[in-house]
């Protein structure tokens, strides 16, 4: 096969925009860290740059080798992976080290590991699994299946308390859709999002008076247009609607972790604060909103440089691109995002298998939440809760889960137009 | 609809909405942030000390310390022991308390004094305590360190700018500076001030500075405030107010050659340095209120006295210069002189003496002095001509003119002209005996110990003085007076006859007790009629003793005037005061030290008193 063929087939597109994004991230982290002599614990920041550059190679690394091995072993072995993770994910209970009052991660010396992240993958190749099982035959058994999947380790994860991460796993269900699940199931759970915000916004009794009185005059619209079953789907919406309100209102009060209380609090502007936990948000934007067009320049953001923002290596890296290089680019940021997503979403419809086709979704489902909720919290547009942004933020679990993402949706879509699925790895060195 | 297209549509919107809110946020800034202002840049403002200020030998008059004062913001307090803290801090507990209401009053929120002014070692001692007691502490402020008590009549003082000063528009000023209210301090202000710096930088969220804010571009350099030196002599300055204890009355000393003021004593005076804390109104009040001693009042700047006989040196010039007289000319002395049918001036000079000017110097002969000055004025065609001529004469020296020296205080005195006279006089047909009282320097004249000091240089010179002034250098830059020089309408040939007779004054005439053995003296004494206004009536005084001098004769380096109230006949104070003043500059020592005992002890307090007894008293006792 010539060069040029390959090149044709090879996502190359993915590939840059990736490599961009790690370019991009090790210049940002290094422009968070580099003139800081130490963090307020006192630990030095000098070494995170080059923690974070060994992290990138060890992805580069693993993500090469995961791109050579064969679909057929992913498909074999999910289910062994699918079941480590979750091993891994029930031992944290045990030996796992608390940080920031989460017990996220397994420590080894100075590398950690957070198997909530792995998680991610393997519960997305399970759920291919289960999808590449059925064939054409789904069943309401199946979405059963898969939603438990989806639910054990995001149960595991609720539990740690990692909040944040278990949240983006409801993305997942996005893969249901059409698949078993419809539209009424998705504004269900929209409804349910919108009657928890109610109830925290009006309280548990105002909440309750709203819904009877909705309900009541739902009932003489529906009686009006003689719509069968007008009444019992009635009484059965708004009995569930209260039992949601009652849910809520206990889960909130008993379930939910007082911090996370206290920032949805904000968010929803139940609480002026711009000391306490309204702080990172402020900062945040204010560093934001220092940017305007052309951003500040690198190494010259004043929040960036004078420490404002707490974590900004971490979560909140996406300030220190829009204050350094504004609007603009942020703008080249949101785009190379939304395209990747865009690119892995049209090339995953092209799979006929259906393992590599929710595989891919499943990727894009992720990356797509990690940057909606990341970017969106640090604007103010979602609740603050500890998400990274994929390939940009400093951590080496998160960075590794989405370079095999990555990794694994080229290897797929390179085979796609291979003559079969099963056939020999490609060989990247030829293309590259 | 596939789940491509819900996935998609999904990434469309989510891209729309954050790019739209980043929009909102980055481009429109809806937030209306003002850029990174609002807290990242920190304003310093440096404030550079104020100068020092040296005497002639570079000796220090004035620097700067550092004092503590006890400050509290009521709203912070919490609730203490206030006997111990009292104690701790050495004020009773009412008064504690007292204070407290009052910075309450003033306000919760701001910071209010308690205690002023608190020692290097009190300060040191009260901050270790101070963390029990929340809402109170020390605040760190500079003020002028005085190491002379002697040298206020010249140097002023300091105190803290009134909020008013503050408010004027461009103020370079803010709470707790200080600005110079009277003399040296007043006059140099803004060298003395410099200027102040301004520092923009950025801080980080633990408020540690991380840099300057666009590399110092805006930064507003701080320009070091200039030190002084003076023209003063510090030893002679200090000798001079200690001459002066108890007693009421001013010493000026100027070197003839420059123009330099040596020294410039006026008494009763106050202290600078109590002075300098303005919320210590009580020392201010005590001091303003004194309206016998008038401390505030500059005696050797401000205060216009009659001249006396030492005039007679400068009619004796102007009676040379208009050929009035010449040095053969002698006039005769009776114990006095007939002026008019029934007016007759005194005089010590025994029968049928007979005086030329010479003489006349060194007996202080009113006579002959009343004879030439009539003479002098009804030698023209009219006499408000000749006294035009004589005013003429006389303001070339000096009088009656504010002098332009480098102090903020003054008074122009006063030398009548003819006009003047032909107002009082009206339709009198008047003469040169009308005003002779002129001729002995007592009538109309008024002048002040500065300008009898600056006219005694003037002689001294020969014929022309330079501007007194008090600094000589600004920085290490010399003052120049380009127009300094000032040249007296008498011909020099004409002061040779009237300094022998000066000179003759301390060796054999009316002054032989201010004689210095190795220093030629020249000098002219003279004793002041005066009268105050006491109880709706016109009542003498004891009369007021002064003295002018200059030395050495042929190369003076000093000329002096002293002026001290009610002292008598001049060789009683006067005299003395200046020729010990003269020796102390010219030789460093004192060889009299009777005299100058009893310069140093004497007292004119009882003197002082008389007025205020209330029963008649007598005079020149």
């Amino acid at each position: 096969m010539s060069l040029n063929v390959h090149l044709y087939r090879f996502d190359l597109f993915s590939l840059i925009s990736y490599l961009l994004l790690l370019m991009i991230s090790l210049v940002m982290v290094h422009s968070v860290t580099h003139d800081k002599v130490f963090s307020p614990d006192g630990l030095s920041y000098a070494p995170l740059f080059y923690k974070h550059l060994f992290s990138i190679l060890l992805a580069l690394v693993v993500g090469i080798s995961i791109y050579l091995l064969r679909i057929n072993f992913l498909i074999n072995y999910s289910i062994i992976a699918y079941g480590i993770v979750i091993v891994m994910l029930v031992g944290l209970f045990v030996f796992g080290q608390s940080i920031a009052g989460s017990q996220s991660w397994y420590r080894l010396g100075s590398i950690g590991l957070q198997p909530s992240e792995l998680a991610k993958l393997t519960t997305v190749l399970m759920v291919a699994k289960i999808f590449h099982n059925s064939h054409r035959k789904f069943k309401r058994k199946n979405v059963i299946w898969v939603l438990g999947v989806i639910a054990l380790p995001m149960f595991l994860i609720l539990l740690q308390p990692d909040f944040g991460t278990a949240i983006t796993f409801l993305f997942l269900s996005l893969l249901l859709y059409g698949e078993g699940l419809g539209l009424v199931s998705y504004l269900s759970i929209f409804y349910v999002g919108i009657l928890f915000m109610m109830t925290l916004v009006f309280g548990p009794l105002r909440s309750t008076l709203i819904i009877l009185l909705l309900a009541y005059l739902t009932y003489f619209i529906l009686r009006r247009y003689n719509i069968q079953w007008s009444r019992t789907l009635s009484i059965l919406i708004t009995a569930c609607s209260l039992g949601i309100i009652l849910i809520s209102s206990f889960a909130y009060q008993n379930v939910m972790e007082s911090h996370h209380r206290n920032r949805l609090e904000v968010f929803l502007g139940l609480k002026k604060d711009n000391q306490n936990i309204g702080y990172h948000l402020h900062q945040s934007k204010m560093a934001i909103a220092d940017g305007r067009l052309l951003g500040t320049g690198l190494f010259k953001g004043p929040r960036t440089l004078g420490n404002f923002i707490p974590e900004q290596h971490n979560d909140y890296i996406f300030t220190a691109v829009a204050e350094q290089w504004g609007f603009l680019g942020s703008l080249l940021l949101i785009g190379l995002y939304t395209l990747l997503v865009y690119r892995v979403i049209t090339r995953a419809s092209l799979h006929r298998s259906r393992f590599e086709k929710i595989f891919s979704y499943g990727f894009a489902c992720f990356l797509l939440s990690h940057f909606f909720i990341n970017i969106g919290m640090n604007i103010g547009l979602v609740p603050t809760i500890g998400i990274p942004l994929p390939y940009m933020s400093y951590g080496g679990s998160n960075l590794l889960t989405f370079t095999l993402f990555l990794a694994i949706y080229l290897s797929m879509d390179y085979r796609r137009l291979s003559v079969k699925s099963s056939s020999t790895p490609p060989n990247l060195f030829r293309v590259i | 609809m596939t789940s491509k297209k819900l996935l998609i549509i999904l990434t469309a919107v989510i891209s729309l909405v954050l790019i739209f809110n980043l929009f909102n946020i980055q481009i429109i800034n809806t937030w209306g942030i003002n850029y990174t202002d609002r807290i990242t840049i920190r304003t310093q403002k440096v404030k550079p000390e104020r100068g020092e200020i040296y005497d002639r030998y570079g000796n220090l008059l004035v620097t700067n310390k550092v004092i503590y004062n006890l400050m509290v913001i009521p709203n912070e307090l919490e609730k203490f022991d206030t006997i111990k803290f009292a104690q701790t801090i050495g004020i009773s507990t009412s008064d504690l308390k007292n204070q407290i209401q009052q910075a309450k009053n003033y306000s919760s929120f701001l910071s209010s004094e308690i205690r002023t002014d608190l020692s290097d070692a009190a300060s040191v001692s009260l901050n270790e305590k101070l963390w029990q007691y929340p809402g109170f502490y020390l605040e760190k402020n500079l003020v002028r360190d005085y190491k002379t008590t002697a040298a206020y009549s010249l140097l002023g003082y300091t105190n803290e700018v009134t909020q008013d000063e503050i408010n004027q528009q461009n103020s370079p000023y803010s709470l707790r500076d200080h600005i110079g209210r009277s003399g040296i301090e007043k006059q140099y202000e803004s060298q003395l001030k410099g200027h102040k710096g301004v520092r923009y930088f950025l801080v980080d969220k633990f408020n540690r500075e991380i840099s300057s804010y666009e590399k110092g571009e805006f930064d507003i350099p701080i320009e070091k405030a200039e030190n002084l030196t003076l023209t003063i002599d510090k030893n002679l300055q200090q000798y001079g107010f200690d001459l002066m204890n108890d007693k009421r009355g001013a010493i000026v000393a100027i070197e003839p050659q420059s123009g330099e003021v040596l020294a410039l004593i006026s008494r009763p005076g106050y202290d600078s340095d109590s002075l300098q804390r303005s919320k210590d109104r009580k020392y201010f009040n005590s001091l303003y209120n004194d309206t016998l001693n008038r401390p505030f009042y500059n005696r050797a700047l401000q205060a216009e006295y009659a001249p006396g006989s030492t005039f007679k040196v400068l009619n004796g010039l102007i009676g040379l210069h208009e050929k009035i007289v010449t040095t053969q000319t002698n006039f005769t002395c009776n114990y006095g002189y007939q002026y008019a049918p029934n007016a007759h001036m005194a005089c010590r000079c025994p029968l049928g003496t007979r005086n030329n000017i010479t003489q006349s110097i060194l007996k202080s002969c009113n006579s002959f002095h009343a004879k030439l000055y009539t003479q002098l004025i009804d030698s023209e065609r009219s006499p408000e001509i000749a006294v035009n001529k004589w005013n003429h004469h006389v303001m070339s020296f000096g009088m009656g003119d504010y002098l332009n020296y480098d102090l903020p205080q003054g008074s122009s005195g006063f030398i009548p002209n003819g006009d003047y006279y032909s107002k009082i006089y009206d339709d009198f047909f008047w003469t040169g005996s009308s005003i002779i009282s002129n001729a002995i320097g007592q009538g109309e004249i008024l002048v002040t110990p500065m300008q009898l000091a600056n006219f005694t240089a003037a002689v001294a010179n020969r014929g022309f003085y330079y501007k007194p002034h008090f600094v000589k250098k600004i920085g290490q830059t010399p003052t120049q007076f380009n127009d300094s020089k000032r040249i007296t309408t008498i011909d020099s040939i004409h002061f040779g006859p009237i300094i022998e007779g000066m000179h003759l004054t301390i060796t054999n005439g009316t002054a032989r007790i201010a004689n210095v053995e190795a220093i030629d003296i020249c000098g002219k004494s003279g004793t002041v009629e005066n009268f105050i206004l006491l109880h709706g009536k016109k009542t003498q005084l004891t009369d007021h003793s002064v003295f002018i001098a200059f030395a050495p004769k042929d190369d003076p380096k000093v000329a002096i005037a002293v002026y001290v109230e009610n002292g008598y006949w001049s060789a009683r104070w006067a005299a003395p005061i200046a020729s010990l003043m003269i020796e102390k500059y010219l030789t460093g020592q004192i060889q009299r030290k009777n005299l100058e005992n009893r310069m140093l002890e004497g007292s004119l307090v009882a003197e002082y008193l008389k007025p205020l007894s209330g029963t008649g008293f007598l005079i020149n006792q």
